[in-house]
């Protein structure tokens, strides 16, 4: 047995093939095991924990493919009610619009649209109209199994959002599976609430998921605090991620890519050998996990950044899918994770993964900018800790602004992401 | 000619295509247009010389921020209190047309036609996208109307009438913005004399073709891509990836430069300047392409051109020049449209003199 840690314990699901890692806080791997089949996570874990004992674990780290295989495969998942708080009609545009018909049959339950939402001056137009809200709770409860609450604006001002979303509470009770659009984040109403829509629809099975691995890390003795790989390869609470699933779809993917490249000790590269069911890629450059900004998930516009390669045209071969990377980044060198084996890239890319938080905001004619990303920035620092950053070190890793266009007086959107070593308990370690 | 649901995809395309890096992304119009048209929809668009001797026609034109359209979408009153234009009209006009038929422009009107099961007149008055209300025909002929009413999303209109020369486009901004930053916009009916004076001609056929000819160059190579691109009198500049971006501002607004380089290392670096559009074209010092002609940045694998906020660093790009109507190449129509009126200090190159016989560089 390996003495020292605290050790970081990553794990890889894709399908039918587990991988778990130890790693120690220089990004060494001291145990690793791979399997493949039914039972096969407890094989794994329980392999890796006899190599290190399972007191010296001082986070677990998970990366699943599980969700990106429902969103492709269009499997079976949850009827969601949608609920629009509108600042304005936004009536042309229906909730679901534009959606692939298959993909609306199956989830479609329900839907509203209310006026009492947040207009670009963080004004609100019109009132919440309770009782059609109420109607549209009511008939949830027997045809949707979740309700996705959107609201104009909702980086603005998420109130009207929470307003809507405690009438519908009212109405079937405080456990009813409810997202908001601002937990889910990013701009354009319509793209923000299709992940809204999408993430209540995979809800439940989320919780399931996260659940069972919780409880087999119980089983073997680690009772440290589990995260989750998001979609740009950074973790987030188990919690957290259960209750927001949409964040999570291309985690295994960053996390393969991510890993391997850091493995291999490189900063550009194309990745291939997603792990999951389908072939997946990514790109790393310059050190950092190349994202698509509004990828298309499940035949639906969203706005819920992904990797690069993660949407490519389904049944595409891993050769073509290699060309298709090389005519969007460039002739870069290919790294193939098989070679290594996707399960432990991406079990070592989680493992080593900070924690973060992202905001979007919005700085209007006349605002401050410094102020903005300022305040921004302060707002990312708090959910990055939230999502379980160590407060000491989380920091500010990247903002984004962009001018937007045809609007006089220099009005800035802003993305911030903040970031931060996990929190864990390394106390437990003696 | 009947417009179905069917030319809604060509249709968008070719309004990116003309909306050259500006006129908003035509995405949101699309929904609402196919939402509109459902299935068997189908929408007259009839050409200015079929317009009847009284016909009288609405002019469309969303305006307002991307940004804010992205967060209020599109309403299904608006359509119908502009094509009513209470204080404006004296009778219901018989059709829509766009005003500017470019990015979300080009859909807008088709999706208010649809809503309101009127044709939509084959004509707008820019044929490109612009970035100010001023940046039309009617400007050009000093034809512009005297009375304009604006809808907000929440149903509230404004009335504007002027007497005299004055610019239309620092009228109506204001109102723009303060109805926070999304508008329909309408003037008084036009008769079908009128348009026959001063309209463009054949709008949405020509979006519906160059969307026709841009969604057949993905899975092309270059080089075939190019003749595909030249028999439509356009010429692909060049490709490669964009390394570097800047943005300042002038007194015009926002202004951003792009360095894209070429596959060929040996080949010196394209530089794109922009404001709302892509408007110069310049490698080694030299002009390749300017405004008022129609400069597209497309998506290097599917050719879906990118508006110029999708234009970032690390995308792998083509770059093509479309010739403008024959109308913004002529000296007045320079002085409104070309690179010196938009604020570069230069005049007017045409590319296709420039890149005779140059094919793909």
């Amino acid at each position: 047995m390996n003495t020292g840690g605290p050790f970081r314990l990553g794990i890889s699901i894709a399908g039918p093939r587990f991988g778990a890692v130890a790693v120690d806080d220089s990004g060494r791997v001291v145990a690793s095991e791979v399997t493949e089949g039914f039972g096969g996570l407890a094989v794994v874990v329980g392999s890796v924990l006899k190599q290190v004992g399972a007191g010296r674990i001082g986070a677990a780290m998970l990366a699943m493919s599980a969700f990106a295989d429902w969103l492709r495969d269009h499997r079976t998942v949850g009827r969601v009610g949608v609920l629009r708080v509108g600042a304005t009609p936004t009536t042309a545009v229906p909730p679901l619009a534009g959606w692939p018909r298959e993909v609306a049959e199956r989830v479609a339950g329900p839907w509203l649209t209310t006026a009492g939402g947040i207009d670009i001056d963080g004004s609100t137009a019109g009132e919440l109209d309770l009782d059609a809200v109420r109607d549209f709770a009511g008939r949830c409860g027997t045809a949707a199994s979740a309700v996705a609450v959107s609201g104009s604006f909702s980086y603005l001002d998420n109130r009207p959002e929470r307003a809507a979303a405690a009438v519908v509470r009212d109405v079937l009770g405080a456990g009813y599976p409810i997202t908001l659009s601002d937990d889910v984040g990013g701009f354009g109403l319509y793209e923000r609430e299709n992940a809204a829509i999408l993430n209540a629809a995979l809800g439940a099975r989320a919780q399931t998921l996260i659940e069972g691995v919780r409880s087999i890390l119980h089983e073997h003795g680690v009772g440290t605090e589990l995260f989750v790989a998001r979609n740009d390869g950074t973790l987030v609470t188990a919690p957290g991620a259960a209750a927001l699933p949409i964040h999570i779809v291309s985690g295994h993917l960053a996390a393969v890519v991510r890993g391997h490249a850091r493995m291999a000790g490189v900063e550009n590269a194309i990745v291939v050998g997603g792990g999951g069911r389908h072939p997946g890629a990514g790109v790393v450059r310059h050190g950092r996990l190349v994202l698509e900004p509004t990828p298309t998930l499940a035949g639906v516009r969203t706005n819920q950044p992904v990797p690069l390669g993660f949407m490519a045209p389904a049944g595409m071969t891993e050769d073509h899918l290699v060309s298709w990377l090389r005519r969007r980044v460039g002739d870069l060198p290919v790294l193939d994770s098989e070679a290594g084996g996707p399960a432990i890239a991406a079990a070592v890319g989680v493992a080593l993964a900070p924690v973060s938080g992202n905001v979007w905001s919005f700085v209007g004619d006349g605002g401050d900018r410094v102020e903005g990303i300022a305040e921004a920035g302060r707002q990312a620092v708090d959910r990055a800790v939230l999502a379980g950053a160590d407060p000491a070190g989380t920091e500010v890793r990247q903002v984004v602004e962009t001018q937007a266009t045809y609007m006089s007086g220099g009005a800035l959107r802003l993305f911030v992401q903040a970031a931060g070593r996990p929190f864990s308990s390394e106390s437990r370690v003696p | 000619m009947r417009f179905t649901a069917d030319d809604v995809a060509p249709m968008a395309l070719g309004a990116a295509v003309l909306g050259g890096g500006g006129g908003g992304e035509p995405f949101l119009a699309e929904v609402m247009l196919r939402e509109a048209l459902g299935e068997s929809g189908t929408i007259e668009i009839v050409t200015v010389d079929q317009l009847d001797a009284d016909a009288e026609v609405a002019p469309f034109v969303l305006l307002g921020s991307p940004h804010a359209l992205s967060e209020k979408l599109l309403g299904l009153a608006e359509p119908s209190i502009v094509f009513a234009g209470e204080p404006l009209r004296s009778r219901r006009p018989s059709a829509v047309m766009s005003y500017e038929t470019a990015g979300i422009n080009a859909l807008y009107p088709l999706a208010a036609a649809a809503l309101l099961g009127v044709p939509c007149v084959d004509a707008d008055f820019c044929g490109r996208g612009v970035p100010s209300f001023d940046l039309s025909v009617l400007e050009l002929d000093d034809v512009q109307s005297d009375s304009y009413l604006l809808c907000d999303p929440n149903g509230r209109t404004v009335v504007i009438r002027k007497w005299g020369r004055i610019s239309v486009e620092r009228l109506v901004r204001p109102v723009v913005e303060t109805m926070g930053w999304l508008a329909v916009l309408s003037t008084s009916s036009m008769s079908a004399e009128f348009l026959r004076a001063h309209a463009l001609r054949g709008s949405v056929s020509r979006c519906l073709e160059l969307g026709r000819v841009f969604s057949g160059l993905a899975g092309l190579d270059d080089a075939c891509a190019a003749r595909l691109l030249e028999r439509c009198g356009s010429v692909l500049i060049g490709s490669g990836v964009i390394t570097e971006r800047l943005a300042t501002a002038d007194r015009l607004g926002l202004r951003s430069s792009l360095s894209i380089e070429h596959d060929d290392a040996a080949e010196a670096p394209l530089r794109l300047e922009a404001r709302n559009e892509f408007h110069l074209a310049v490698r080694a010092g030299e002009v390749l392409a300017s405004t008022p002609d129609i400069l597209v940045v497309a998506d290097r694998v599917s050719w879906q051109p990118l508006s110029t906020e999708d234009a970032a660093v690390d995308r792998d790009v083509h770059v093509v020049a479309l010739p403008a109507d024959a109308r913004w190449r002529t000296r007045k129509g320079l002085a409104l449209t070309g690179p010196r009126a938009l604020g570069y200090g230069l005049d007017y190159v045409d590319f296709s003199a420039v890149a005779t016989g140059g094919g793909v560089r």
